[in-house]
């Protein structure tokens, strides 16, 4: 009866999968008129997903030996929905193929933070990467193919990186299977004295993983990246595919290298505090609104990679809160850019939008003060939280570069909401407010301020992901 | 939700619901907005004051959470309000001197297309400042320590499409992240020291462990303090105050004047327990109490200068804000929190009217700000000349005005340590100099522009019953700190201050009588300079000498000022304040990190080549790197 056992398991990914036939489905034989069902019936899926995902969220095991189910990566799972979802709306214009792409895209990101095999873990990966350079190469102007160009070429040496490093480790222990992997290293003592295969096959996948998550030197791709593609697509780069990068880096830290905490510790931590002081100064004289949003996204992955190599439960649970609140805000702002206009992301297009532009003015305003992280928006919360458990582990020199970071990024944050609201416009905008991208707005408005003034809810539900 | 929840809800909330409904659909309300908005003001004004008159005279008490905000492990921040004396007071004074300035904003801002966006800030200003009061512990008074940074921002570049008000958000913008640094890190600090945020807690902390972790708690203190320095413009991050004027006038009284600029007051004696008991040495070897008070002193005296040279009405009010921030600072510095929170109170009053009065010369004068060009203006603005004299007097400390009694309490607080009440005396009498010279060059004399003068007429009614109510306030207020120790003032901000131990005041009466000295003469002293001597001359032309003598001793009396004061003060102002601490250290230490992070952030963004290839090689680069660093 295992395999029934397995199979109930994994039901959102079979519905999921389920979704993502159907929707083929439904393009074809949508006509122009009724092409509005693509994205509608996308976000049915996806809400049927999350609706399986939050009844199951407690019933942890195996399947195939492929997928390790935990309540940690169903709490993955969530940011991962939530940020399908926003991207849907922010897309809703783009061809059928778009909504087609999102659903595998995410079904890849779902099996991924899941994956405990270097099958399911390539595959998914895999999955995942075809599916988001199609989202970028739909833009079928020069920007766009040029971007998925990039992305294709980096992402096929990136991958490249991860299959070698996976194959080193094949041959050391004869196994896909990570359990095996973490039993084999734990009886014996030479995996403490550090044999040199074993670290570079540690730092080939690695090095795949920093490239999704954007951490520094493998973060170059994003701004360009970002600049050509359309803004539902940056969006979903920058929050469904790190936090399916974050997710996975659970089983690859803790079950592949979990013997060998001396190889990562220290590492992710200085990686860390690189990335986002990087990101940070490297946004701060920048004038188009996506590159910006790029080098902000670079900023953030820095915070959370600080979180994973501090490595405690607690801190695990303030990175996936930090993901959530980050999801929320990133499309939020990547929604404002979207309604004011794909080609109008330099910043002298954001002056004096509050005279004509009033909703996204404020909304801007709200995102902004909230990737800044001033109180009272989520934002602040989840910096708070995450600086706290830096504090509790004692790495005071951390939090201090930490909070120092976050002092920077407050003046590149402000400096659009300036704009808006302390200068004259300088062009015409036409901005699009259709119905999709103002409910994309409320979420994003109403989650931030909602996990800003109330966040215990879901801090308790992440933290019964530890405990239950 | 108990019969206190309820009313604390109603005055934090009225104002918000006054905010959203103003900033969602003020565009269609019309002149309404005003009306709304200080509707919402009263309605606040109602519950704060019923519940400032149950902590001040009812002897309530309470510490409440109403819910778990952050709940994380052993990290647990509640949203909940504490209800005190201290609290009491500023609940009176935010709402009801909010209360009329709203009233007058009405008056004053009829003619502005920005009128909705004015009174929905105002109202959202009012919100954060009531949760930064109310707040029971320190992510909670942060919030609304930014939320009014925030509204002040927002006010101050109010009228964008100028250049000066954009700047001058921008400038307040910068120079206050500074001060929320020192905030944050003291919070993190305190968080690390004893697990916790609220201030019950951490005061219980503090007295326990304050032995072994003196340095500690007193380093706390020096980061609230930065903080404080901040928000409430003292030496050096003092420089957005007068900048920050070119806000509407309104603002200016409200938020530059009477409430935001005191959260710093406040903060500093919330946590009257960091002050009173750590005596280690954080910073020159002294106290962070000590620091609080020689910086509040060196302020209040640096600031009077600066006012005695400036002729812009609404900058010299500013520059005596900063002045009358030192003097609490002074105070509470020395461990006289209430005699630092009476000032406050009585500051807020006389404060909030010499803005709206000088919001009303401007109004009659047609936005001109040179009290050069003003003079005679008595004829013409009657109750506004009145209810400024009020306002000066109390402001220069002459008894029975307000600004008296909380003066003297300051002066018999700071009076162990001579420097300090020398230095505050002196600027007692250059306050009042400086106060009745714009008061005497606006009002008396000959009118200098007659255009001017010509077209001046008196506010409105809607204008001048706010002037009137706060003229009454700044007569009356001073007179619950008659008798000293004994006072009434002194029995309701009783044990709600931790203080050190062998606390004691002197009663001599010498801060007194030299307190009233400073004041008459600095007013005396104006009155023959601005009023008596420009006519002096015309008498002796009359008798015995041609015009252009007249003309020359004219401008003797105004080159022997010009020598005392502009070409000495201006040169201490000019070289050591302006171009030593603005100039070089505050601008140059803005100026050096924005170049530095900009040179970096340039080079991270050279290295953006937009080649694939250079890309590639990065990534084996890294990869390299991370080699080298894994197996050295």
């Amino acid at each position: 009866m295992n395999f029934v056992k397995d199979i109930y398991l994994i039901q959102p990914e079979l519905v999921l999968s389920i979704g993502v036939l159907v929707s083929l489905l439904v393009d074809i034989v949508s006509t122009k008129s009724t092409k509005f069902l693509v994205p509608i019936f996308s976000l049915i899926a996806l809400s049927i997903t999350a609706f399986f995902v939050l009844t199951n969220f407690y019933n942890e095991g195996e399947a195939f030996k492929m997928l390790s189910i935990t309540s940690l990566s169903r709490a993955f799972d969530i940011a991962i929905l939530l940020g399908a979802a926003i991207t849907t709306l922010l897309a809703w214009d783009r061809e059928g193929e778009h909504h087609f792409l999102v659903l595998s895209a995410t079904l890849g990101a779902m099996v991924l933070v899941k994956s405990i095999s270097f099958i399911s873990f390539i595959l998914s990966l895999e999955l995942f990467s075809f599916a988001v350079i199609g989202q970028i190469a739909l833009s079928k102007d020069l920007a766009g193919t040029g971007a998925a160009l990039k992305f294709f070429i980096l992402s096929v040496i990136a991958s490249s990186f991860i299959i070698l490093g996976a194959a080193l480790l094949y041959g050391i222990f004869g196994t896909f299977y990570f359990p095996k992997i973490f039993l084999e290293t734990s009886f014996k003592p030479i995996f403490q004295a550090k044999p040199l295969f074993f670290i570079i096959s540690f730092i080939l996948i690695f090095v795949g993983l920093a490239f999704k998550i954007s951490a520094v030197p493998f973060h170059f791709w994003t701004p360009d990246v970002f600049r050509g593609a359309h803004s539902s697509v940056a969006g979903f780069i920058a929050t469904v595919s790190k936090a399916s990068a974050f997710g996975f880096l659970v089983n690859f830290l803790y079950i592949i290298f979990g013997n060998v905490p001396y190889l990562w510790g220290e590492i992710l931590i200085w990686l860390g505090a690189i990335t986002m002081l990087v990101g940070n100064l490297a946004a701060l004289g920048e004038n188009d609104i996506k590159r910006m949003l790029g080098y902000s996204t670079i900023a953030h992955a820095g915070y959370i990679l600080v979180a994973f190599g501090i490595g405690t439960d607690t801190s695990i649970g303030a990175a996936i809160f930090y993901l959530i609140v980050y999801t929320l805000m990133t499309l939020g702002a990547f929604a404002v850019v979207n309604s004011i206009g794909e080609n109008n992301s330099s910043l002298e297009n954001y002056k004096g939008l509050s005279k004509n532009n009033g909703i996204q003015a404020f909304l801007l305003l709200i995102f902004m003060v909230s990737l800044a992280g001033i109180p009272p928006t989520a934002g602040f919360v989840g910096k708070f939280y995450l600086f706290s458990e830096v504090i509790k582990s004692g790495e005071y020199a951390l939090a201090i570069w930490a909070f120092l970071n976050g002092v920077i990024s407050a003046f590149y944050y402000i400096r659009p909401v300036f704009y808006a609201y302390g200068r004259e416009p300088k062009y015409e905008v036409k901005s699009a407010l259709n119905p999709a991208i103002m409910l994309a707005f409320i979420v994003g408005f109403v989650g931030i301020l909602y996990l800003g003034l109330a966040p215990s809810a879901l801090l308790d539900f992440i933290s019964s992901a530890f405990t239950h | 939700m108990n019969f206190w929840d309820t009313l604390v809800f109603i005055t934090v909330g009225a104002p918000f619901v006054g905010f959203l409904i103003n900033g969602l659909f003020g565009r269609k309300l019309g002149k309404f907005a005003g009306w709304l908005a200080t509707l919402m003001l009263l309605i606040s004004a109602i519950t704060g004051g019923y519940l400032a008159y149950s902590t001040l005279f009812g002897g309530l008490t309470l510490d409440r959470d109403i819910y778990l905000w952050i709940a994380a492990g052993d990290l647990k921040i509640p949203v909940g309000y504490i209800l005190d004396p201290l609290t009491g007071v500023m609940l009176f004074v935010v709402t009801f001197v909010s209360l009329w300035i709203h009233m007058y904003s009405i008056g004053y801002m009829a003619e502005d297309e920005g009128y909705w966006r004015y009174f929905s800030y105002l109202n959202m200003f009012v919100f954060f400042m009531l949760l930064l009061v109310l707040g029971n512990n320190f992510a909670l008074t942060f919030v609304g320590w930014e939320g009014v940074g925030l509204a002040s921002y927002l006010l101050i570049g109010f009228w964008y499409y100028r250049d000066a008000p954009r700047q001058a958000g921008m400038k307040a913008f910068v120079v206050n992240r500074i001060g929320d640094a020192g905030f944050l890190l003291g919070m993190f600090l305190i968080f690390a020291l004893f697990g916790t945020l609220k201030y019950s807690e951490v005061s219980q902390a503090v007295i326990n462990n304050v032995e072994n972790l003196n340095f500690f708690i007193g380093l706390a203190g020096l980061l609230f303090f930065i903080a404080a320095t901040g928000k409430s413009a003292q030496i050096p991050l003092y420089v957005w105050l007068p900048d920050a004027m070119e806000g509407p006038t309104p603002v200016s009284a409200l938020i530059h004047a009477a409430t935001m600029v005191t959260a710093g007051v406040y903060l500093v004696s919330r946590i009257s327990f960091i002050y009173s008991l750590s005596d280690a040495p954080v910073l020159f070897g002294v106290p962070s109490s000590m620091l609080v008070s020689y910086i509040g002193a060196l302020t209040a005296f640096f600031a009077a200068t600066m006012a005695l040279v400036n002729n812009d009405i609404k900058r010299i009010l500013a520059f005596s804000t900063i002045s009358q921030l030192g003097y609490m600072f002074a105070a509470a510095g020395m461990f006289s929190y209430s005699a630092g929170i009476f000032h406050l109170y009585t500051h807020a009053f006389f404060k909030a009217l010499l803005f709206l009065a000088a919001g009303s010369v401007m109004h009659a004068m047609h936005d001109v700000l040179d009290i050069q060009r003003m003079g005679g203006l008595r004829k013409k603005l009657p109750f506004t000349a009145l209810f400024m004299g009020i306002g000066g007097l109390a402001l220069a400390g002459i008894p029975p005005f307000a600004g008296f009694f909380s003066k003297d309490e300051i002066l018999i607080a700071v009076e162990k340590q001579p420097f300090l009440f020398w230095l505050l005396v002196i600027t007692a009498f250059l306050t009042a100099f400086y106060m009745f010279r714009m008061f005497f060059m606006v009002f008396f004399g000959k009118p200098r522009d007659t255009h001017l003068y010509e077209h001046a007429h008196e506010s409105p009614a809607v204008m001048l019953i706010p002037m009137g109510i706060l003229a009454l306030g700044s007569i009356l207020a001073g007179f619950v700190g008659l008798g000293g120790e004994k006072s009434l003032w002194s029995a309701l901000l009783h044990d709600t201050f931790t203080l050190p131990e062998h606390f004691h005041l002197s009663h001599s009466s010498l801060p007194m009588i030299s307190g009233i000295i400073a004041g008459f003469s600095g007013v005396i002293l104006a009155y023959i300079m601005y009023v008596l001597a420009p006519n002096i001359p015309v008498v002796m032309a009359k008798v015995f000498k041609p015009v252009y003598i007249i003309l020359y001793r004219r401008y003797w009396v105004d080159e022997i000022y010009e020598f005392i004061f502009v070409k000495t003060l201006y040169a201490i102002n000019k070289w050591i304040l302006y171009l030593l601490i603005d100039r070089i250290i505050i601008d140059g230490t803005v100026n050096a990190l924005a170049w530095i992070s900009y040179a970096f952030g340039a080079v991270f963004r050279k290295l953006q080549t937009g080649s694939v290839r250079t890309y590639a090689l990065w990534l084996v680069f890294g990869f390299l790197i991370l080699i080298g660093i894994l197996t050295l």
